[in-house]
C-alpha cells in the first residue's frame, strides 16, 4: 500500500462509500447466515400452522441431522463430488490444459480458451439438457457411437451416476482454473525456463522444480475457491434430480428437498447451518495448509 | 513445453482435440435440432421428424438443407415467441440480469475503492470479517433471504430477483485488489487542482479501471443470465419467468418439445457468446489477474 493513501479519501465520505455493500451483505449474507441457526432451531413449515407459529424445539433438529443417513449419503456424495470434480478435474485439467498452451503462440492459447469458456458461459440449464442428450441410454450420442463402434450401450445415469455428474462440472466449471493458472504462468520470469532449455532439462522437471514451487501460492487460492463453489453446485440436480435413488443427492440438493420439497424449513435450516460449520472448517484448513506453505 | 516429447505432444492435442468436440459437440447439435420441423410433408402424408434417430440424416448442401431426413426450417423460432410468453421472458430477464450488473459496477468499486482508499483505525478488522464471508455458501443462506423475501412480499416481483444480488463479496474483493494496485499520483495532483473526492472517484479512478469494470459486468451478467436457482424459488407466475425458467416449460413430463427447447436455447445463447467472443480479452486478461494474486 502507498504511504500517501491516506489522505485521498476522507473518513466521511469513505464510510459512505462503503455503505450500501456493507447494508445489503449485511441483509442478505450476515443476517440471513446467523438467522440459520436460529431457523434450525424451530419446526417451521412453509406452509399450515407452523409456517406463521413456529415452534422453538432447541437442538431437536441437529440431533436428527447426525442420525440421518441421507445426511450422510449426501455428505459422502459431496465430498467425493468435491475431490473428483473440483481438485482432480478442473484444477487437474485446468493445470494441464495451461501448461500445454504455455510459451505456445497467443492465436492457439485464445483458441484453446475460447473452448474452454464456451462451456462455462453456456447456461447450466442449457448444458444439462445437452448432456441428457448426450447421455441417454437409448438415444443418446455417446451410446449410439459406442455401438457404431462395436461396443456394449452403457446407462451413464443409472450405472455411473457419480461419475457422470463429476465429468459434466468437470468439463462445466475448467475454465476458472485454466484462466487462472495461465495467468499464474505469465509470472515466471521466463528466463529460468530459458536456462532450463539450454540445459536440456526434462518437461517433468521442468514441472515440478520451476513451474509449481513458483505458482504455489495460485494454486492455493484456486484451490480453496473451487472447493467452496464446488459444494455450491446444484446444476447436477438438472440432470439426475438427486437420483437414481439418491445416489447423486449433493448437500445443496438435499437441502433444497427438505426445505423446498418436503416443506421442512427448520430441518432445511439446520442442515444448511451444519453445512456452514464445514465449510468453515474446510476454509480453515486450507488457510492453515496455504500460510504454511508462504512460509517455506 | 518446448522440446516436449513426440508422445506428450501427440497425447496433448487428442485431449485437446477431444475437448473441443465436447464444447462444440453440443452447440452444433442443438443449432440443427433448432431447425428441424416437428413434422413434415411427403407424398401427401405427414410424418414425425425423429431427431434422435442414428446416424442421422443430414445434408447440408442440398436446397433446402436436409436435417433428420426433413427440410430445414426456421419456424421454431417464430413458434417459440406464439406458444409462450417468450418476449416477456427475455424482457424479465434483461431486468434481473441488468440491474444487478448495475448494482455491481456501482457497489463494488464504490465499496472497493473505499476499503483501498480509506485509512482509519479498525479497517483491517472490518475486512477481515468481510473477507470471512466469502466463506458462506450462497445455499446455505437460501432459506432465511427466501422467508425474507416472503415476508415483504416479494416473490415473483423483480425486486424480489435482484435486490440480494446487488453486490458480492468476491467482485467487490476483486475490485479493491485492482483499485490498490493503482497509482495514486493522479488523484494527488487532482487534490490540488481542488477536485473533490466524488469528482476524483468517477473522472478519475473509475475511467482507468476500465478493463476491471468490463470483467466484472461481463461476470455479472453471465452469471444473472444464466442463475436457475434464485429465479426458481422466487418465481411461480408464469409472467414473471426468466429464460432459464422458461426452457423447462418445454419438457412435460410425457413429451420435450425438443426443436422449441433448441431455438430457446439458441436465442438465449448466442447473445452470451457474442458478447464473450467481443471482450474476451477483457475477460481473460484482467477478470483473473487482477484480484486473485495468492
Amino acid at each position: 500500500m502507498r504511504g500517501s493513501a491516506h489522505h485521498l479519501i476522507g473518513k466521511k465520505t469513505g464510510i459512505l462509500m462503503l455503505l450500501p455493500s456493507l447494508v445489503l451483505i449485511g441483509t442478505f449474507l450476515v443476517f440471513p447466515a446467523i438467522w440459520v441457526l436460529y431457523m434450525g432451531m424451530t419446526n417451521e413449515t412453509l406452509t399450515g400452522i407452523r409456517a406463521a407459529n413456529p415452534q422453538f424445539v432447541g437442538l431437536q433438529n441437529f440431533v436428527r441431522i447426525f442420525k440421518d443417513r441421507f445426511f450422510y449419503n449426501a455428505l459422502k456424495i459431496s465430498l467425493l463430488f468435491v475431490f473428483g470434480s473440483a481438485i482432480v478435474g478442473q484444477a487437474g485439467l485446468g493445470m494441464t490444459l495451461s501448461v500445454i498452451t504455455y510459451r505456445k503462440s497467443k492465436k492457439f492459447r485464445s483458441f484453446v480458451q475460447a473452448v474452454v469458456i464456451l462451456a462455462w458461459i453456456i447456461p447450466e440449464v442449457v448444458v444439462a439438457y445437452l448432456w441428457v442428450a448426450f447421455l441417454d441410454k437409448d438415444f443418446g450420442t455417446l451410446n449410439n457411437v459406442l455401438h457404431w463402434l462395436g461396443f456394449e450401450k452403457i446407462n451413464w445415469f443409472y450405472d455411473y451416476p457419480v461419475l457422470s455428474i463429476i465429468l459434466f462440472n468437470t468439463w462445466r466449471g475448467t475454465a476458472f482454473s485454466m484462466l487462472l493458472f495461465s495467468a499464474a504462468l505469465e509470472t515466471i520470469p521466463p528466463s529460468y525456463l530459458e536456462a532450463a532449455d539450454v540445459m536440456n532439462v526434462s518437461p517433468w522437471r521442468k514441472f515440478k522444480d520451476i513451474i509449481l514451487p513458483n505458482i504455489k501460492s495460485y494454486i492455493f487460492t484456486d484451490l480453496i475457491l473451487i472447493t467452496l463453489w464446488t459444494f455450491n453446485v446444484f446444476s447436477p440436480y438438472l440432470l439426475t434430480h438427486g437420483g437414481p435413488s439418491f445416489k447423486t443427492e449433493l448437500l445443496p440438493i438435499y437441502i433444497y428437498r427438505n426445505a423446498f420439497r418436503y416443506f421442512k424449513i427448520g430441518y432445511g435450516s439446520a442442515i444448511s447451518a451444519v453445512v456452514l460449520g464445514i465449510n468453515l472448517a474446510l476454509a480453515l484448513v486450507y488457510l492453515r495448509l496455504s500460510g504454511r506453505g508462504a512460509r517455506k | 513445453m518446448r522440446r516436449g516429447s513426440k508422445v506428450g505432444r501427440t497425447i496433448a492435442y487428442i485431449l485437446l482435440i477431444t475437448y473441443a468436440i465436447i464444447s462444440f459437440g453440443p452447440f452444433v447439435w442443438a443449432l440443427l435440432v433448432s431447425i428441424t420441423p416437428m413434422t413434415y410433408e411427403k407424398d401427401g402424408q405427414r410424418f414425425g421428424v425423429d431427431i434422435m434417430q442414428w446416424p442421422p440424416k443430414i445434408n447440408l448442401f442440398s436446397w433446402p438443407p436436409r436435417v433428420f431426413g426433413a427440410p430445414a426450417t426456421l419456424s421454431n423460432y417464430r413458434t417459440v415467441f406464439e406458444v409462450v410468453p417468450y418476449a416477456r421472458w427475455i424482457l424479465n430477464t434483461v431486468i434481473y440480469a441488468g440491474l444487478t450488473t448495475l448494482g455491481h459496477l456501482l457497489f463494488d468499486s464504490m465499496g472497493g475503492y473505499a476499503f483501498a482508499r480509506l485509512r482509519f483505525p479498525g479497517k483491517n478488522l472490518i475486512f477481515t470479517l468481510f473477507l470471512a464471508t466469502m466463506m458462506v455458501p450462497a445455499y446455505v443462506t437460501i432459506i432465511p433471504v427466501y422467508n425474507l423475501m416472503v415476508r415483504y412480499n416479494l416473490v415473483n416481483t423483480y425486486a424480489g430477483l435482484f435486490l440480494p444480488k446487488l453486490t458480492g463479496v468476491v467482485t467487490l474483493f476483486m475490485m479493491r485488489q485492482f483499485f490498490l494496485n493503482l497509482p495514486t499520483e493522479i488523484e494527488e495532483a487532482a487534490i490540488i487542482d481542488g477536485a473533490g473526492v466524488v469528482r476524483r472517484f468517477f473522472q478519475i479512478a473509475l475511467p482507468m479501471a476500465k478493463p476491471a469494470l468490463a470483467a466484472l459486468a461481463i461476470y455479472t451478467f453471465l452469471g444473472t443470465w444464466n442463475d436457475f436457482l434464485w429465479p426458481l424459488l422466487m418465481t411461480s407466475d408464469k409472467s414473471m419467468f426468466t429464460l432459464t425458467m422458461g426452457l423447462n416449460f418445454f419438457r412435460t413430463s410425457y413429451y420435450t418439445f425438443w426443436q422449441l427447447m433448441m431455438a430457446a436455447t439458441l436465442f438465449m445463447t448466442l447473445p452470451m457468446v457474442i458478447v464473450f467472443l467481443s471482450f474476451q480479452r477483457y475477460f481473460i486478461e484482467s477478470g483473473v489477474t487482477s484480484g486473485l494474486k495468492g
